[in-house]
């Protein structure tokens, strides 16, 4: 069946269920409002009515076109558009919630009301927060939203940083130097800055052979380094620091490259990695080995969790979301849960992944609880697909359960093997690709 | 065609059925019995059931909650149209049980699968199985792509 037609045919079953139409007037079921409607807010939605159709659910999102930021440092190397990276709220719609465009401003913990800035004051017996993070750009002297939405892009919340970026890349001057600026932890998708250098080091490759993309890193590693790196060095004749050779060798070969060769360059935090000072007139950025003169500078900085998150009293002094694990439920306001990149969920990662799985989790947690049924053990997953090069895959892979009240892993094995054929990692990048589908449809459809 | 929903019977009797399956499996039990297993055709060899090395300082989660964190990939409750996975739903639970465990013994080799696999004992594998099983696949393609 052609994608679309397998749309028409769901739209067209939700539609014709009147039953399902009637349960959104009544509230006799359960009223949830769901704030935010990125990957965590959308899929709570989602499933709480597959899970009960009877409840009524409003999503309140202040924008009408979602942006997704997984897959989106495509656009950059032109193997995607920013157009492709929009996805609308219409399948949600078809399932039977209620989609407010506007924006949360405060909550009466109390009466369990939503306040919307448009005036709404909505009810509800369970409220959903998934408010994603806030890019705290002042934590940089010498940048702002300002410098960020004018010259130096961080691009980690899409859209028109995202176009900016590219645009600054393609009209980079031939042999020019490209400097990533990573984030410390933690952070929304942790093995993206590393993919974003790998597709545009070869990128650079066939465009701008004589560019460099350097990456400066507070940190001494990252998600994914020995099977990242190996790739690079397979790709951009990249030569792995000492204590990473050693590990990779025991499993691949690799290639020594002539220095000065490499296609991209890790500062890592032992170096001096950290950045210090933004100059964004002058176009150099400081760390703590060394100042560096580039030509575009992609500067990530430190993230917290969404501004709603702080409005709404949710987050605690670390400028995350502390909760319950079982359920997600806030320890600051009751018969609130907050979901996705803002909580703090112990082993899993600050991904889109990880918010899918937490949404459902909570969706099931809720509509039990609504039902007077004790919660359910909770499972949760993640796997972030990561390319080292258009057809070049790699991932972490987990599976997390609850244990001593913690978020915890339960698989041994999570990274692509070093020793992977050259089919399994064809594959791994062929499936990252039908990954951005599946898992916008699971989401949003 | 009906959207797809979740099947209508409760949750519960998979989680008695996981919970069941954990404590047998702690005892002597080493088998599914055959009746439970399906007959087996001669083609293929019956399921066998063992505890995991994995299996479960965890408590049983249902074959439903476990079963939703496949479809990211797989498809809501494995029914997935045009793409690269493989839809799980209408999938013989034997089928998916002892293809999982291939992929959990490096029998048969996979992307990351395996590595997915670890984090599941039999008994998960058989309560998804079932979930996935009792859900109608999606139609077959109209057109060869």
């Amino acid at each position: 069946m052609k994608r679309r037609h397998l749309l028409h045919a769901l739209a067209a079953g939700a539609l014709a269920t009147p039953a399902l139409l009637r349960a959104q007037t009544s509230t006799a079921a359960g009223r949830v409002v769901v704030v935010g409607g990125g990957v965590g807010g959308a899929t709570t939605a989602k499933y709480l009515k597959l899970f009960n159709p009877a409840l009524q659910v409003t999503l309140v999102e202040r924008s009408p076109v979602y942006i997704r930021p997984y897959g989106s440092s495509e656009v950059l190397n032109g193997h995607t558009t920013m157009q492709a990276l929009e996805v609308g709220y219409d399948g949600l719609r078809r399932r039977g919630v209620q989609v407010l465009i506007d924006t949360a401003t405060g909550v009466d913990a109390t009466q369990r009301v939503l306040r919307t800035a448009g005036g709404q004051r909505l009810p509800y017996d369970r409220l959903v927060v998934s408010p994603g993070i806030e890019l705290m750009y002042d934590a940089i002297p010498g940048y702002s939203a300002a410098v960020a939405e004018s010259r130096v892009p961080s691009g980690w919340i899409p859209g028109a940083q995202t176009a900016l970026l590219a645009q600054q890349l393609r009209a980079m001057r031939p042999g020019g130097t490209f400097v990533i600026a990573a984030p410390p932890n933690p952070y929304r998708c942790p093995p993206g800055p590393y993919e974003r250098a790998a597709l545009m080091a070869e990128w650079f490759a066939r465009h701008n052979p004589r560019a460099k993309v350097l990456i400066a890193d507070p940190k001494g590693g990252f998600v994914t380094d020995e099977t990242m790196m190996l790739g690079w060095n397979r790709l951009y004749g990249f030569n792995p620091p000492e204590d990473y050779a050693k590990k990779i060798a025991t499993k691949a070969e690799l290639k020594r490259h002539a220095d000065g060769t490499s296609g991209i360059a890790w500062l890592r935090g032992s170096q001096g990695g950290r950045v210090l000072k933004l100059d964004a007139k002058a176009m150099r950025i400081e760390t703590e080995a060394e100042t560096i003169q580039a030509d575009v500078i992609n500067l990530i900085p430190p993230m917290k969790a969404g501004r709603l998150a702080a409005t709404l009293g949710l987050a605690d002094s670390t400028g995350w979301c502390p909760v319950e694990r079982r359920d997600f439920a806030s320890t600051r306001l009751p018969h609130v849960h907050v979901i996705g990149d803002a909580s703090i969920a112990d082993a899993m990662p600050k991904s889109g992944f990880s918010a899918n799985t937490q949404a459902k989790v909570v969706a099931r947690a809720i509509v039990e609880a609504l039902a007077g049924r004790p919660l359910p053990e909770p499972v949760w997953e993640n796997t972030c697909y990561a390319l080292a090069g258009s057809g070049y895959g790699l991932f972490v892979a987990d599976v997390f359960r609850l244990q001593d009240g913690k978020i915890t892993r339960t698989n041994q094995a999570r990274f692509l093997p070093l020793d992977a054929s050259p089919q399994q990692i064809r594959l791994g990048a062929r499936y990252q690709q039908a990954w951005l589908r599946s898992f916008t449809e699971d989401v949003f459809a | 065609m009906n959207p797809p929903q979740t099947p209508s019977r409760r949750p519960r009797p998979i989680w008695v059925l996981a919970a069941a399956s954990v404590l047998l499996a702690a005892g002597s039990w080493l088998g599914l019995a055959p009746s439970q297993a399906e007959a087996p055709s001669p083609a293929t060899p019956p399921l066998v059931l063992v505890p995991a090395a994995a299996a479960a300082s965890h408590a049983a989660a249902s074959g439903e909650a476990m079963a939703h964190t496949c479809a990211a990939c797989h498809g809501t409750n494995g029914q997935l149209g045009d793409e690269a996975f493989v839809p799980l739903a209408g999938l013989p639970h034997t089928q998916f049980v002892r293809t999982m465990q291939q992929f959990r013994s490096g029998e048969r080799p996979s992307t990351l699968m395996g590595h997915v696999a670890q984090g599941f004992s039999d008994a998960d594998l058989l309560a998804m199985g079932r979930f996935f099983e009792a859900i109608p696949p999606l139609p077959p393609p109209e057109t060869p792509r």
